[in-house]
């Protein structure tokens, strides 16, 4: 029980850390020139490095937290919640993912180039998603869509869902030390992937690591209309989970998705 | 008013350009081989008299290809797709050579568009 509220406050800890890094680097952040804007925030401006990579790892460890809150309110046996509430929190979980794949294309470099023309056929060869397309694509200016989605309307979108999920407020000023420390602590055990620029010819491209197991179905010719099934399952789970009366049965649906897709992500199927 | 606002509000968001650019290479710049033009994610296939236009993008999911020399193959960097020098597909997950570019030859100038 105290780990469960403990992982709650530390996530929305990470999430204020998350912002205010990110509400700093934009300042020098330009989407059309956004690999440029990147290498510059990273070499030249002062504790630009610093700020980047907080933005990077408090996301990174916010996005864990995150799945850990949810497996521990799903190891609960009754959900102390409203509908209202519980919709909310999907859909933050919805904008987290999607927060974190702009972030991910922000960078502006070869890996980030190659992920958003993956996601851009997903959507674009799947029924109903391709009607969304234009939402996302940009031609002139590629990274200036995905921007404003980074930076306005997920936030937005994102904040709210956690204002209305949250039953009350309580800032405790020692889960922001907790969640900055553990931001730093992370950035100096672990290294940003590195920045791959445009023309450089490599060999295998990555991608974020919560889609790596998308990559490898598709690396198996899975159709993108599968893949997407297969991405979205989880969250039509979570949906349905407080309205139906099959609360094991989705539980173990859920287990087993997961699973399923940590071994496409790790063992590369 | 709501209503009244949102079929322009979706009918300008929606609104998709079509931007396919027409522009024009001089021929003398291209050797035998394969040429990647960068700027606008083609490679030219040239041998001799013959010339063929590729789009860079793998018919799988779209990634930029890479030209292997000594291969004489496209690799796809994101699921390994292969293409022939002359863009046929050997092997991976794309199902379809890659996709030719419509051009024309005037004044040893490559118009492509």
């Amino acid at each position: 029980m105290y780990m469960s509220r403990f992982i709650s406050f530390l996530t929305l800890g990470l999430f204020f850390i998350s912002m205010s890094s990110g509400l700093i680097i934009v300042f020098a952040y330009h989407p059309s020139t956004a690999f440029q804007s990147v290498q510059s925030i990273k070499y030249l401006l002062p504790y630009g490095d610093f700020f980047r990579q907080l933005h990077y790892f408090s996301s990174e460890i916010f996005t864990i937290t995150l799945l850990f809150h949810i497996g521990f309110e799903l190891l609960k046996s009754k959900i102390k919640t409203t509908s209202s509430s519980w919709n909310y929190s999907i859909l933050g979980f919805i904008a987290v993912i999607i927060l974190m794949f702009s972030g991910f294309v922000l960078k502006g470099d070869l890996s980030a180039n190659g992920a958003a023309q993956v996601a851009f056929n997903l959507i674009k060869d799947t029924p109903f998603l391709k009607e969304l397309f234009p939402l996302f694509h940009d031609n002139d200016v590629f990274y200036y869509k995905f921007f404003i989605w980074h930076i306005l309307f997920l936030p937005l979108l994102l904040g709210y869902a956690i204002y209305k999920h949250i039953d009350t407020l309580h800032v405790k000023i020692e889960y922001f030390s907790i969640a900055i420390g553990a931001s730093i602590i992370t950035m100096t055990i672990f290294s940003m992937p590195a920045d791959i620029i445009k023309g450089e010819k490599v060999q295998s491209l990555t991608s974020p690591w919560f889609f790596k197991g998308a990559e490898n179905l598709l690396l198996r010719s899975w159709s993108p209309l599968s893949v997407n099934i297969a991405l979205i399952t989880p969250f039509i789970l979570l949906i349905i989970y407080f309205y139906s009366s099959y609360k094991y049965t989705i539980k173990a649906l859920l287990l087993l998705w997961l699973l399923l897709y940590m071994y496409a992500s790790v063992m590369g199927l | 008013m709501a209503g009244v606002l949102a079929y322009p509000a979706a009918k300008f968001i929606f609104f998709s350009e079509n931007t396919d650019e027409k522009f024009w290479i001089s021929l003398k710049n291209i050797k035998d081989g394969i040429t990647k033009i960068k700027k606008h994610n083609l490679f030219i296939y040239k041998n001799g008299d013959k010339v063929e236009v590729f789009n860079a993008h793998c018919t799988h999911m779209g990634c930029i290809l890479n030209f292997y020399k000594e291969k004489q193959r496209f690799i796809c960097p994101c699921h390994h797709s292969n293409f022939t020098i002359d863009g046929h597909r050997i092997k991976g997950p794309a199902q379809r050579d890659l996709d030719k570019i419509t051009f024309k030859i005037e004044n040893k100038k490559l118009f492509i568009g």
